[in-house]
């Protein structure tokens, strides 16, 4: 496990510099201090947007047993700062993220992503946490290998 | 042309049977000229290529923006990606 804090552009001089940003790329299902926003809330945060990204047990009808996520680790972490800097300048230099991607092998119900936005207000962190998941769907170097009930398995494209 | 080690992934990553692999690549190019030279080295994943990003140094090169590789370069191919 690795995490990247505060990233350095992310300061503004004199105005309310995000603390606690973290992004990682996990080594197994996201659990643990990972699912709840905890300390990324500030006094000055009203609202928090979480997202949680779960294995499901069926794709297009077929019955999934499991899967196994590959990543490029440094850089699916530089992406996703870079994305927390998009989403802040699209939606407030006060906000506050931390996203976490699993890897390996992961069961259905297990987390395999989660995002936390937190803002002043509601429409902000809702619209931040809409903006990183679809851009993740997009950019982040992570693939998913899905095993299914039939003894067949493939990798997946898009999602 | 420098040789660099390239990283692969998913799909291309299991058909090659190796993460990484050994290429001469362009020094002053762009991502269709890096996959082209790839490609003709790597015959058996030339389909796959036709649908994967490059990327140099942990970003993705843009379509039309140059490539200048050199000897410390990371490149990496990256397929349709399918997280979250």
């Amino acid at each position: 496990m690795s995490s990247l804090d505060a990233s350095p552009s992310a300061v503004t001089p004199g105005g309310a510099a995000p603390q606690r940003d973290a992004f990682a790329i996990l080594v197994g299902a996201v659990t643990g201090t990972w699912l709840s926003p905890g300390e990324l809330i500030g006094p000055a945060h009203g609202a928090v947007a979480s997202f949680f990204g779960v294995v499901r047990d069926h794709t297009r009808g077929r019955a999934v047993l499991g899967l196994d996520y590959q990543a490029y680790p440094v850089m699916a972490e530089a992406v996703l700062a870079q994305l927390a800097r998009a989403a802040r300048a699209e939606h407030g230099e006060d906000l506050r993220i931390r996203v976490a991607h699993a890897t390996g092998s992961l069961m259905p119900g297990e987390v395999a992503l989660v995002i936390h936005v937190a803002s002043a207000h509601r429409a902000a962190a809702f619209a931040a946490c809409r903006l990183l998941i679809e851009c993740i769907k997009q950019d982040l170097p992570v693939w998913k290998h899905q095993h299914y009930a039939d003894g067949s398995s493939e990798w997946m494209q898009g999602s | 042309m420098p040789e660099l080690t390239v990283l692969l992934f998913a799909r291309v990553a299991e058909r090659i049977a190796s993460d990484r692999v050994r290429a001469d690549l362009p020094a002053d190019s762009d991502a269709a000229g890096v996959l082209a030279a790839l490609a003709r080295q790597l015959p058996q994943i030339r389909d796959l290529l036709s649908h994967c990003r490059v990327a140099v140094d942990h970003e993705f090169v843009a379509p039309m923006a140059r490539v200048h590789l050199h000897a410390g370069s990371e490149v990496a191919i990256i397929p349709p990606v399918s997280g979250g």
